[in-house]
């Protein structure tokens, strides 16, 4: 056996190095999420959609004001690009992602710019704006980055998908507009209460 | 003829650099018709060494473009720097088993790839911001001084291949944390690498030098042309590709000649476009010194022959 080993050290060596690094990888990947708690808090997120010629005449703007989420209403002026605005909610006990609903009032046409609209499935939620959630887990979005490789092999199109992570745990939030090489994720907020 | 009498110039010189005998040579020669049919399956390993070398390094690629955001810190790291650091020792070992001299080129090269881009990203993720480019120097000083000590040992030539690319990586870099001119740090590393090839083509590494007077050429004469446009000494620029002719004829390179043509090509277009756009009389001119030269190049050959040969 030992002669073998020291005959055939480049067969050993190429299977033991790549092993060791698969195992130092793997070890790395999986053991902080053994170790760090799992989120405890929902996150919020918008998702701008660009579209070719929007049906709605108001575009939706979506902030958090006081620990409440605000949405106001601009009219769409004649040069305006066409995009949607969506709410998505992540839900962090059952690792989902759900599209929250923004109802638009009958008479939307007659609100003046900066009118304040109604979510209902918002409008009793407190939300931290802090990237970073009373849990610890933070908000890391789409990351540009593994450049080189990204662009030699063609991998951009899950450009939607958002991250949260907690020293060294991450766990990729994937929206149903995932495959979508367009629009545009943003943070909103954490869902503290 | 002149061709053939330049070949045998060439080997008698391979030779007596080398300390090989006509019987040595006439050996060679019969051991070469032997074994034609060996020297197809190794061909065919060295094509197979190549490709198992793209598709390792295409699988790795894909697997970290895919997964590179879900990935902690220790985890890029290792796939990146660990992947490198062990496609590197495995080339250290295949260098010692004649087996695997195949294997040995591919394996360098992939680790040349992941390693400084493992020593980057374990840059990025420790690092709070900073001037890329002292990240750009430590990481090419180190692989500088990695392929440089190895190869000193092993003196195999893809190791000095990949020890100039970060020689030249590294100067660069330096030179522009100095606030040199963009011109003068290619002139300045295109003139070096010129150098050190027409240094290297009489010895065994001379294997490299096409890639690298093709590289150092184009940085020389980017760096030249960009220093001395639109200055007194613009005409200089026709007069050093000329002088490249010369010297790729010297060192016998077609990758040179090549490249000096282009330049000289390129700079009569250059010259015609900025004072001579409307005029007949020019590319006359041009018509009538080409003759010249080729006149000229023709008494040379037959002055040698005559003359200088025997000498």
């Amino acid at each position: 056996m030992k002669s073998f080993l020291r005959e055939n050290t480049m067969i050993v060596v190429s299977i033991a190095l790549p092993l060791l690094v698969v195992i130092l990888f793997a070890l790395a990947s999986i053991l902080p999420n053994l170790f760090s708690s799992p989120p405890a808090h929902d996150l919020l997120l918008t998702y701008q959609e660009w579209v070719v010629e929007t049906e709605s005449p108001v575009r939706v703007n979506l902030v958090v004001v006081n620990d409440r989420v605000k949405a106001t209403v601009f009219k769409v002026k004649e040069n305006d690009r066409g995009s949607v605005r969506r709410i998505f909610r992540y839900d962090h006990l059952a690792a989902t992602v759900s599209e929250i609903h923004i109802p638009m009032p009958e008479n939307i046409v007659e609100l003046p710019d900066g009118a304040e609209i109604p979510i209902p499935e918002l409008t009793d939620l407190k939300v931290s704006n802090l990237l970073r959630a009373p849990d610890g887990y933070e908000f890391r979005g789409h990351e540009g980055s593994g450049g080189l490789m990204r662009e030699l092999f063609g991998v951009n199109r899950s450009r939607n998908d958002v991250n949260i992570a907690n020293d060294g745990a991450i766990i990729r939030v994937r929206l149903p507009t995932s495959n979508y090489w367009y629009g545009d994720v943003r943070f909103l907020g954490w869902v503290i209460d | 003829m002149a061709t053939r009498d330049e070949a045998l110039e060439e080997i008698v010189h391979i030779a007596r650099s080398h300390g090989l005998t006509a019987a040595d040579i006439g050996a060679a020669f019969e051991r070469t018709e032997l074994s034609g049919e060996k020297q197809a399956t190794s061909l065919l390993g060295r094509i197979l060494g190549f490709l198992g070398g793209i598709f390792v390094f295409a699988g790795l690629g894909v697997f970290i473009a895919l997964n590179w955001d879900v990935m902690n810190t220790a985890a890029r790291i290792i796939i990146t720097l660990g992947s490198g650091i062990a496609v590197f020792i495995m080339a250290l070992v295949a260098s010692q088993d004649d087996r695997y001299a195949k294997v040995r080129t591919p394996l360098y090269l992939i680790a040349a790839l992941l390693q400084p881009t493992g020593i980057l990203v374990t840059i990025d993720e420790f690092s709070r911001g900073g001037d890329w480019r002292h990240a750009a120097l430590l990481t090419a000083g180190i692989l500088l001084f990695q392929q440089g000590a190895v190869f000193w040992k092993m003196r195999d030539s893809t190791l000095l291949f990949t020890t100039l690319v970060f020689g030249l990586w590294f100067t660069g870099v330096a030179l522009d944390l100095f606030d040199a001119d963009e011109e003068f740090i290619a002139l300045l590393l295109g003139a070096s690498t010129v150098g050190l090839c027409a240094g290297l083509q009489r010895t065994e590494h001379r294997g490299i030098t096409p890639f690298w007077y093709f590289v150092g050429s184009i940085l020389f004469f980017y760096g030249l042309f960009d220093t001395v446009q639109h200055t007194l000494l613009e005409l200089m620029f026709l007069a050093t590709a000329c002088g490249g002719v010369f010297l790729s004829t010297y060192v016998r390179s077609r990758t040179l000649l090549f490249v000096c043509t282009v330049a000289i090509l390129a700079y009569i277009s250059y010259f015609t476009s900025e004072h001579f756009l409307d005029s007949l009389g020019w590319p006359l001119v041009l018509i009538l010194l080409g003759l010249l030269l080729i006149l000229l190049s023709a008494g040379a050959m037959r002055i040698n022959r005559r003359y200088m040969r025997g000498a």
